[in-house]
């Protein structure tokens, strides 16, 4: 009994000191990459869900930056690769070249090089890579392990961060759903439209050399402590009846609005929706709705924490009828509006 | 004499090459309508044009003065331009007639005199006193009625003016007055069966049949009533946005944010140990709320 309370005091100590570092580390993060406090602060939730990113965004609004940043941050050991029309999936396995005595070999690719030690891989440019590519990384990044040379590559800490460009759409592979599901988030990236923060990024000379900019982040956290650490902050975070009332009916409104009231213009909210969250999805979205809550300082899961990560985990996961498809990006976020507005909890 | 008799043709010569000086009014025309077929309360309008040399000016004293002339002429207008072409002015006079003869009779309108001004000096022109007939207003043959009285038929009655743009106006300004008041009535919740103004008597009434045992079933209750006043769920983070749109529940903002923080507390953090304060302040914030619905507060 006096252990098990020793015990739970020491952990929710420890829990304390990753929330002040966490913090710090979001408040290093925003000085580097300005103008995207919305952006950092998903992205930390994803690390410490630990789930897997998707950026979507606009040319040259930092994108890449942020990644690198939070990359550096995490530290452990990184990857990049960039998505090409003819990358395919041996390439991020094993690459082969002719040594300095004129033999051939074989050496490790992007993902298996550093072994267990990959903390992240980063997609550069995701949508320009095969589908075959994307096959690839359903398994990196549903079990975090891979099969190459008659074995099993195991890499436990590994983080896929994954960037698009909304603007190209020739010579492009949309990813396919069950490859988006596997993502927890979808953050997009927009221009800051703060004229102090624009002046920033145009004159201040640090925003200029993004080697050294992000080279100047501290690495503060651990990379191999995360995975217990998510559990433990799982595991502390409380939640109640009602709350998961309200996350189910927030679960069903996502295969079917119209059955909750939601209506939205020139839309036969029947035939809307083709298909709702995944129970996958659900998970993903109340692991980062907890760490939400942990950041906060609290122990127990409210309905905001879920209400202000709804969006950003649940849109690229509803999966709207092709009739409706080419209205996504209007019809999309009214959806997830009338969702957030329509169900009371309790 | 010989010189004598020169002289004389020289001068004679020299005043036949003077010219004559023009006549000061060089043109007085008087136009005057039909001078017969007039019936009380007509009206006759003379017009009298004037072209006088440039330095000649209309003494405008000289015109007769607007109103009654006599006892059954009156002058109702007079309107002098000048200057339309120059030297010209044209005068007009606007009479009205209020005679009422047994038969024809001949009448006159008066003469007068008009006075022009040049370089100190006045010129005189008058205006002829102008005659016209004016007719009775009877029937030929005068008849009796039964009674043996004058036989005296009016006319018949004239058509009235449209009033309807006035009763629209009128009309009009009744309805935004009604709905004027309407909007002042409901914001003093004067409309008690006004389904807006009977949310948390509704709420009262709930909680009033549950105890302090039921406190998630009294949150509940009291979540639904915002919910409805927001017309959507009411969320803790959406309180400042809330007030801005329900401004008269500021005044409860405390109660407000103690019933979202203990609510938050019983439904999602699994709090147990609530007393009959909790109730209590559950009640007196939702009694609070009755009273600002009211317009009390």
């Amino acid at each position: 009994m006096r252990r098990s309370f020793f015990l739970r005091m020491n952990i929710e100590h420890q829990l304390n000191d990753w929330r002040d570092k966490a913090l710090q580390f979001e408040q290093q993060i925003n000085c580097t990459v300005i103008g995207q406090n919305q952006a950092v602060r998903e992205l930390l939730l994803a690390v410490f869900a630990r789930g897997h990113v998707l950026l979507e965004g606009q040319v040259g609004v930092g994108k890449t930056t942020l990644l690198r940043a939070m990359a550096q941050g995490l530290g452990g050991h990184y990857q990049r690769i960039e998505g090409t029309i003819d990358l395919m999936p041996s390439d991020l396995i094993y690459y082969t070249y002719l040594n300095s005595e004129g033999r051939p070999c074989v050496d490790p690719g992007p993902l298996l090089k550093q072994g267990e030690q990959l903390s992240i891989f980063f997609f550069n440019e995701i949508n320009r890579a095969r589908p075959q590519v994307h096959s690839l990384l359903l398994r990196v990044m549903a079990e975090r392990s891979v099969s190459a040379f008659n074995r099993e590559y195991q890499m436990p800490h590994v983080q896929v961060f994954a960037d698009r460009n909304r603007v190209e759409r020739e010579e492009t592979f949309e990813l396919p759903a069950a490859a988006r599901d596997r993502f927890m988030m979808e953050i997009s990236i927009d221009t800051p439209t703060e004229d102090a923060v624009l002046d920033a990024l145009m004159f201040d000379p640090r925003f200029h050399d993004v080697d050294t900019l992000v080279s100047g982040i501290d690495n503060s956290i651990a990379y191999y402590q995360l995975n217990q650490l998510a559990v433990q902050i799982q595991q502390s975070i409380q939640t109640s009846p009602t709350l998961h009332r309200y996350a189910l009916a927030l679960w069903k409104a996502s295969s079917n609005p119209g059955q909750f009231g939601i209506q939205l213009s020139d839309v036969d909210m029947g035939q809307l929706v083709q298909a709702g969250s995944s129970p996958r999805g659900m998970s993903y979205f109340i692991r980062a709705a907890k760490v939400r809550a942990w950041l906060a300082g609290r122990e127990m899961l409210l309905p905001e924490d879920m209400q202000s990560i709804f969006k950003v985990t649940m849109a690229h996961r509803i999966f709207l009828h092709p009739m409706y498809g080419y209205r996504r990006e209007e019809l999309m976020p009214a959806l997830i509006e009338g969702i957030l507005h329509g169900i009371a909890a309790p | 004499m010989k010189r004598w008799i020169l002289l004389c043709l020289f001068l004679q010569f020299v005043s036949g090459c003077s010219a004559l000086l023009p006549s000061p009014i060089t043109r007085f025309e008087q136009q005057t309508p039909r001078p017969f077929g007039y019936l009380i309360g007509d009206e006759i309008q003379h017009r009298m044009v004037i072209e006088t040399r440039q330095d000649v000016k209309l003494n405008l004293d000289s015109l007769p003065k607007q109103g009654e002339l006599n006892r059954w002429l009156n002058l109702n207008r007079v309107s002098v331009v000048t200057d339309a072409n120059p030297g010209e002015t044209v005068v007009e006079l606007l009479y009205q007639v209020f005679y009422a003869p047994n038969e024809v009779k001949m009448l006159s309108v008066p003469a007068f005199t008009l006075r022009f001004d040049q370089a100190g000096k006045t010129i005189e022109k008058s205006v002829p006193t102008w005659h016209f007939t004016l007719s009775p207003l009877k029937e030929l043959a005068v008849r009796k009625d039964e009674s043996g009285q004058d036989y005296m038929r009016p006319d018949a009655l004239p058509t009235l003016l449209s009033d309807s743009k006035q009763w629209v106006s009128v009309y009009a300004s009744l309805s935004l007055a009604l709905m004027t008041g309407l909007y002042l009535a409901y914001l003093y919740g004067f409309f008690p069966v006004w389904p807006k103004q009977r949310i948390f008597k509704h709420a009262l009434r709930e909680l009033s049949g549950q105890s302090q045992q039921d406190m998630d079933r009294g949150l509940a209750v009291v979540h639904h009533a915002f919910n409805v006043l927001n017309d959507q769920p009411l969320f803790k983070h959406h309180l400042p946005a809330f007030y801005q749109t329900h401004t008269e529940y500021q005044t409860a903002a405390e109660q407000i944010e103690w019933f979202f923080n203990f609510s938050n507390a019983v439904l999602f953090a699994g709090k147990q140990d609530v007393d009959a304060d909790d109730w209590h302040n559950l009640l007196e914030l939702c009694r609070v709320c009755r009273e600002i619905e009211c317009g009390k507060r």
